[in-house]
This record gives C-alpha cells, structure tokens and sequence, in this order.
C-alpha cells in the first residue's frame, strides 16, 4: 500500500503563479457565533482549489465573504490585490441552492449574465449556444425551470456562470443534485472550462472523492470556529483514476485530515 | 490501509474506464422523465337508464351552477308573483330584465340612459383606479426595496391605512368641491391601499439568492430591482391590483352620493327616491356584471404577463 506524504504547503509567495485572491486574517462572525478564525490562505491564477471541511464550518460563509455579500468581521480579502469588487471583477458563482430565474426560459436564464454584464447581442447568442450545447441542455431552451429536474436545473444555473467565461469561479457544492454519471460529467467540463479559459476556480465541497480528483489544491477546514487544518497540494497526474494507489492514499489522507469526531 | 476501498465497489470498472477516456457520457443521453400516466376516465352511469339516468346526467358538475341560478331566479319570480313581497319593494326578474332594456332607450325617469350611467360610473372608478395603481404600486414596491424610504413613509402610510374611504367624502368635498375630482379622489383613497400594501409584501418575498445572481454579476443595485425584485413582485401587484379594482368598484355608490347627476350610483339613489325598486335592481345589476368584467379583463391582462408554467 502506498502511503502519503503531505507537502504542506507553508511558504505561500513560494510559488510562480501569480496569486488571483489573497485572504488574510479572515474573521467572520455573527453576532457571537465564530464561525471562521483568522484564516490566511491564497488562491493562484488559474488554480482549481477545492475547499473541503465538516458541514457547517463556514465553506459558503467563505464564498459569501469573497463576493462581499456577508461584511467580514476582520481581515481582508484581496481580489488581483484589491478588495473585491463585483463590478469590476469577472466572477461567476454556483449557488448550492436553486438559483434557476422561475420566470425566464432556460435559454432567457443561461443569458441573464451576459446580458447583466451587458454584452453585444451576437456574442450573447453564440455563448449560449455554446454551453447548451456543453451542458446538455438543448432539448430544454423552451421550459422553464419549474418544468425542469433539479439535475436540469443544477445545470441551467452551471450554464449560466460559465457563459460569463469568469475569472474567477466560485462553486458551492455545485453536484450535490445529480447523479454519479452527470456528476463526472461536469466534473470533467469544469476541469476543461478552466483549462480553456484560465480560470481561478474555488470549489466547495464534501465529497473528498470529488476535491481529490478535481483539485490542484485542497484547503481542509475544521470545525467551527474554522480554522485551517491543511492544505493538500496534489499534483497527481490528469486524468485522474479513482483506483490509482496515490490517488487512494490521498484520499484517505484528506480524510484523516478532517475527521472531527 | 487496512480498510478496503469503498469506490472500488461503488463504482464499477466500466464507469471508471468511461471516466477516464473522452468517452465521456453525453448529457444528451440524460433524458427527462415524463411518463406520468393519467389513468383513462371512468364512464360513469353508463349502465344506468330512465329516469335515474336523466337526473345523474342533471346533477353532472356543469349543469350544476346553471341549476342554481334557475332556481334562484324562479323563486325570486315566485316570491313577487304571490305577493310575499310587495311590487314596491321587489320587482321579479322578468321585469328587471324589462327594464333593463327599456333603460338602454329611455331617459326617464332618473334623467339619462343605462349606458351612459354606466359609462359615467366607469370613468369614474377607472380614473381612480388608474390613479392609485400608477402611484400605489411604485411607492408599494420602492417601500419594500429601499429600506430608508419605508421608514419614512411607513407611519404616515400607517395612520392613514385604517381610515374607511367614505369617512373621507366630507374632506373630500370642503377641498375639491363637488365634480368629478372629489368623487375620482375617494376612490383613489379606497384602491391605493391595496396596492401599495400587496406591491411592498411581492417585492419583500423576493429570493435573496436571486438577487445575489444577478449582484455577482455587476448588476447596480436598480438593476437588480428592475431584473430579480420587480418580476419577482408580480403576481402580488396582480393580486393588489384586483383588491384595489374591487375596492374602486364597491366605492362607487359611496362616492356618487356626493352630488352627482350621472352614474349607476346616482341611478340607485333616484330609484329609491321615487320609489321604483326596478330601478334600483336594474342599477345594482349592472354594477355587479360591469364589475365582474373587469376581474375578468384584469385576470386576461394577468395570464399575458404571469404564464402558469412558472407558477406550479
């Protein structure tokens, strides 16, 4: 059996990417609940990082404080070296909830991006095109999401944020819904997306499985209060095989690394 | 290591050799499922014959609401015919609808024709109506998205809100005299609280991950009111909207008693006046169909912009 050996990473100007977003003593709490505790970590340029931790450990408090939707408490968070800013930075995000528009078609919803970030309307109509196409949603362009499984509709809103080829994307548990095969599926076309595009991509996640065959990096969390435990790199070679000793070993390791109980 | 490996048995190797190449299942392939069978309609009373047959066939729900109203107009017509009511309280519907005709010609007595009450009365309860729409629904829908603006306008709202529309006819009348504005600003009052209470609740059920949607990408935060709350807020609006129409609609009576000389309203109060019950029906009856028609070309207007395959 293969054993691993963790490189954590602790020098993090070590590397030669450029780094796409700096969090520095990131606090967040509400009210009197501590929910993250000084976490400091960077996401590199065109980075797949995939944050994994215990349910209820702040994953989603993280992403909502990156967009700024949730005000950090202390601590910053620096997007290209300044504070995040919706307006000017290309970010696409994959809510974990149904974020489907009820009354816009699929195809009017795949567009509503594009047309938020007010884009010539040729361009419009070839990226939707485009990503019904890559989603499997070509059948559909005529339902509306209530007309659709939460599968379809999981991916009606992956469309949606893809088609604004974003910089800097952010996924919240994005396969919970689906099945094993679509899950793959996308799993891969995230990967390919990023590739084409260079995209910075922060996953959350709690299914070590997935982070580990996905991921350049995983950052695992601990309970709240979250701090974090480790960070993984795993530089394991694509594409990745569930039954590959190291990829076994890895995953295990990240395992032990967030077991709380 | 001494576990064994879960993914070795939960995925199979034909599953994890389809993973690996460009093999890739095809979302294509993902098909959504709509085999819901409805099971075929039973032939009810088919075997039955005669009279029984006849009555089931009577008591089948479309004939069940015509049924009714038969019988409520013959018993009605009973009660003038044997005189259980006398001719100057109640008049039967035979001479209701008699009336109703003659009214589309004649003038008398209570000075102008049916139509032209009619059409006096719905100028009235539209301009009201318009007026509060126009004004209510904003304000309604500004009050639930900015949050400074609802604090300011909230208790003045508030202290108004619970005071009847009638009781407002006296202010009415010292401000804007007797014409038309008076009599337009009364039910103004009776259907601006509709909507803007209805507006304000329809933007404030607006699904915050929506907004967020639209907000991550760059959307400035009246986009997002136009985009994500607005259309949010829709079927609410409608729903003030009808409130505040019937409202407009039952106020009417109410307002046209300050000094008119047109208007269904006016056409009651002669027919009281003058002691002629067939008036007063005939004006009633026509307040009550005109209403209901304008529910129906509201709820027509509704379907246009609210389509039921989004609201299951």
């Amino acid at each position: 059996m293969t054993t691993y050996n963790p490189k954590t990473v602790t020098d993090q100007s070590g590397s030669h990417d450029p780094v796409k977003v700096k969090v520095r003593h990131l606090t967040k709490a509400y009210d009197e609940l501590l929910v993250l505790n000084d976490i400091s970590f960077d996401i590199r340029k065109g980075e797949l990082l995939c944050i994994v931790g215990p349910t209820g450990c702040g994953k989603t408090t993280f992403l909502n404080c990156l967009t700024g939707f949730a005000p950090l408490t202390s601590g910053e968070i620096l997007i290209d070296n300044e504070p995040g800013n919706l307006f000017r930075h290309n970010i696409g995000f994959v809510f974990q909830e149904p974020s489907t528009i009820p009354w816009l078609k699929v195809w009017d919803n795949v567009a509503f991006g594009l047309k938020i970030k007010k884009l010539p309307p040729p361009e419009v109509i070839s990226r939707v095109e485009k990503m019904l196409d890559t989603v499997g949603l070509r059948r559909f362009v005529d339902y509306y999401p209530r007309e659709l499984s939460a599968s379809l509709e999981q991916r009606v809103a992956l469309a949606r944020e893809f088609a604004v080829k974003p910089d800097l994307l952010l996924m919240d548990e994005p396969y919970g819904q689906m099945d094993i095969k679509l899950r793959y599926y996308l799993e891969d076309e995230v990967r390919r997306i990023q590739m084409e595009e260079g995209t910075t991509v922060a996953f959350v996640t709690h299914n070590i499985e997935e982070a580990v065959y996905l991921a350049d990096r995983i950052l695992v969390l601990s309970q709240k209060p979250s701090t974090i435990n480790e960070e993984v790199a795993i530089d394991l070679p694509r594409p990745r095989r569930f039954d590959a000793p190291e990829f076994v070993a890895i995953r295990n390791h990240v395992t032990e690394a967030i077991k709380w109980w | 290591m001494s576990k064994t490996d879960p993914t070795s048995e939960v995925v199979g190797p034909e599953i994890l050799s389809q993973r690996m190449g460009r093999g890739s299942p095809s979302p294509s392939s993902i098909e959504l499922s709509t085999s819901a069978q409805l099971a075929p309609p039973k032939d009810r009373g088919g075997s039955k014959s005669g009279l029984l047959y006849f009555f089931h066939q009577f008591l089948r729900r479309e004939y069940l609401s015509i049924i009714s109203l038969i019988v409520f107009l013959l018993a009605w017509e009973g009660v003038c015919y044997f005189k259980i009511i006398g001719p100057y309280q109640l008049v039967p519907p035979t001479t209701v609808l008699k009336v109703f005709i003659l009214k589309l010609t004649q003038v008398n007595p209570d000075g102008a024709y049916l139509w032209a009450h009619a059409l006096s009365s719905l100028g009235l309860a539209l301009l009201g109506f318009l007026g509060a729409a126009l004004i209510g629904v904003p304000l309604g829908l500004f009050m639930g998205w900015y949050t400074r603006l609802n604090l300011v306008v909230r208790p003045i709202f508030d202290l108004i809100r619970p005071i009847p529309p009638i009781a407002w006819i006296p202010l009415a009348i010292l401000w804007l005299g007797i014409g038309v504005k008076a009599k337009a600003y009364i039910i103004f009052l009776a259907s601006f609280v509709p909507c803007v209470i209805n507006s304000f609740t329809g933007i404030r059920l607006t699904n915050p991950i929506l907004a967020r949607v639209a907000r991550v990408h760059g959307a400035s935060d009246f986009t997002v009111f136009l985009k994500i709350g607005l259309p949010s807020a829709i079927p609410m609006i409608f729903n003030g909207l009808r409130l505040s129409l019937n409202a407009a609609w039952t106020t009417l009576v109410a307002a046209e008693l300050v000094a008119a000389s047109q208007g269904l309203g006016f056409m009651i109060q002669m027919g009281r006046r003058l002691a002629r019950p067939d008036i007063v029906i005939v004006g009633m009856l026509t307040i009550g169909v005109l209403g209901a028609l304008l529910s129906w070309g509201l709820s027509k207007a509704e379907s246009h912009f609210v389509s039921s395959r989004r609201l299951t």
